[in-house]
């Protein structure tokens, strides 16, 4: 089997699934790099993220790391049940994908309701996991396509476990992931970290103390929230190297250092980024940054749960917020 | 009436301004006592702390995002239809007087930025209502300026020192006092201050303005 370099999500549609029922433009298009999806409470956002959760292995039985369940089970148990999933808890939704794999384009349709799950690949019905891999991205490994990180405390939890899994931890630490993320935190915390490591069944951060105390070695648990989630996600990321990262709320319990540190990061190229926020400091962060292949989506929702979006680039955020105009508080009346 | 800044839209009118504080807390207090089937929506200043951020490249940027130029780059940029044309078509622009030399000041402002401009008459010597055209798009200015010499605080000042027989200084730190030591709340006196029609006599521009946008289309 060859080995496929890059699998990105080009345009993803969404028809009466969770809260939206549907889309104005029927394609929401997403670029190769960071897409940043910005809007009210409630509009959307999340959903969209867990759509392209789904795409990525739409089968009940699938395990994927790093949480060892399938993405439809993760996604109906942060709703309270498997109708959920279904706008008006009833009928059927649909999510549908165009992806480039390798500049190759393949498209993806599932349906979920009261027929249970059904899946194209193409035009064809597929229902065996293998035969979706290997028609989705012509690859099957553990490699999961996409890693989803809810804002959610319990899956927190679940990646601190799959952290400190013996395996796992072994390849951050020839990787030197365990002391790249401990300079990260360092250069925006007032703390020393080096590294971070697994003491009595903990995962904990190696700190240097000035004068006589310490090395100290700290429960990366009892660490902030904000510190905690960015070294958790950034250690799962980078050891699981998926093509798709979705990243709900991206800037809960982060100081804007932080915040433009995980946006670097994430930014950075080496994977397609879809997260969601409300943080001015994190637009902001983007206008610093700049990077390449950022796409700004902006959501709005109208009386009949049809949301329209608009995508603005990097430069064009930038003027707006230049000229002392927070983008998010005139979507509203935007023409989208 | 009802004024906004991030409960949901549409709105009928943005509320532009120099600077920020003062306004907004004048203009909660009172818009309820005019029409209410209006919606403002505060855009606000947000120039001077957003623009930080553009101080190591273009350190220009910081000096021109307040004030009149300030508002003005607001408005064209909101105008713009690269962006996504903002359906907003009347916009209530609050500038203080010391950032505001005369009407022509204005105008001038307004063409320099490549608006064509067209004055629909003036009501008042410190309220203009200019019909603006930028590219495609023609809006509606109603643009108060406050303050007889300087700013919106003079006005503030004169309404306490009227209601309470007071002889507050027309300053931020001395309105901000006074109110202190008397356990009073700016925003609860200005609401007296709109029952008692003492804002009508006081701000009369802001007055007219306002009576003005009654009849601007709803959204």
């Amino acid at each position: 089997m060859s080995r496929v370099d890059r699998v990105t999500v080009a345009e993803v549609s969404l028809e009466e699934f969770r809260g939206v029922r549907r889309l104005w433009e029927p394609w929401l298009r997403l670029s190769r790099g960071l897409n940043v999806i910005v809007g009210r409470n409630n509009v959307g956002k999340t959903s969209i993220l867990e759509a392209l959760y789904i795409l990525a292995a739409p089968f009940d039985s699938v395990t994927l790391d790093p949480y060892s369940e399938s993405p439809l089970k993760l996604v109906s148990e942060l709703h309270g049940g498997r109708s959920s999933l279904v706008y008006g808890y009833a009928g059927e939704a649909r999510i549908e994908a165009r992806l480039e794999v390798d500049e190759e384009a393949r498209r993806v349709r599932v349906f979920l309701g009261e027929r249970g799950v059904r899946i194209y690949v193409g035009g064809r019905n597929v229902v065996e996991m293998g035969d979706y891999f290997s028609r989705v991205w012509s690859e099957w490994s553990k490699r999961p396509l996409a890693v989803y990180i809810p804002d959610d405390t319990r899956y927190y939890r679940k990646l601190e476990d799959f952290a400190m899994r013996e395996d796992v931890f072994r390849h951050f630490e020839k990787r030197g992931l365990h002391r790249r993320v401990a300079k990260l935190i360092s250069d925006v915390v007032y703390d020393r970290f080096t590294e971070v490591l697994v003491r009595r069944d903990r995962l904990a951060l190696r700190k240097e103390v000035g004068g006589d105390v310490g090395p100290l070695y700290v429960d990366v648990e009892s660490m902030g929230e904000g510190v905690k989630r960015f070294i958790l996600v950034y250690l799962v990321v980078e050891y699981l190297n998926p093509p798709l990262l979705l990243w709900d709320d991206v800037e809960v319990a982060m100081h804007p250092s932080l915040l433009r540190t995980a946006l670097k990061w994430l930014a950075s190229g080496k994977r397609q980024v879809v997260v969601t926020t409300h943080s001015l400091d994190f637009l902001q962060a983007l206008v610093l940054e700049e990077p390449r292949d950022a796409n700004i989506i902006l959501l709005k929702k109208d009386d009949e749960d049809t949301i329209r979006w608009k995508s603005i680039t990097v430069y064009e955020l930038a003027d707006l917020l230049g000229e002392g105009i927070d983008v998010r508080r005139v979507i509203d009346e935007l023409e989208l | 009436m009802r004024l906004v800044r991030d409960e949901r839209g549409p709105v009928d009118v943005y509320v532009l301004t120099g600077d920020g504080e003062h306004e907004y807390r004048v203009l909660e207090a009172i818009v309820e006592h005019y029409d209410h089937s209006k919606m403002l929506r505060w855009i606000g200043r947000g120039g001077a702390e957003l623009s930080y951020y553009r101080d190591y490249r273009e350190k220009l940027v910081h000096a021109a995002s307040i004030g009149l130029e300030g508002v003005v780059r607001r408005l064209a940029r909101l105008l713009e239809s690269r962006v996504g044309a903002v359906k907003v078509d009347v916009y209530l622009v609050l500038i203080d007087r010391e950032h505001v030399a005369n009407k022509d000041a204005v105008v001038e402002a307004l063409r320099r930025h490549g608006f064509d401009v067209e004055d629909v008459g003036s009501p008042h010597p410190q309220y203009l209502r200019l019909k603006v055209r930028r590219g495609t798009r023609q809006v509606v200015i109603h643009l108060v300026v406050l303050g007889r010499r300087k700013s919106i605080e003079e006005h503030i000042a004169e309404l306490i020192n009227k209601m309470y027989n007071a002889n507050v200084g027309a300053s931020k730190k001395e309105i901000r006092r006074w109110l202190r030591a008397h356990g009073l709340d700016l925003r609860e006196v200005l609401k007296q201050a709109s029952r008692r029609g003492l804002i009508r006599e006081t701000i009369p521009q802001l007055h007219a303005a306002l009576s003005a946008l009654r009849s601007c289309k709803p959204a």
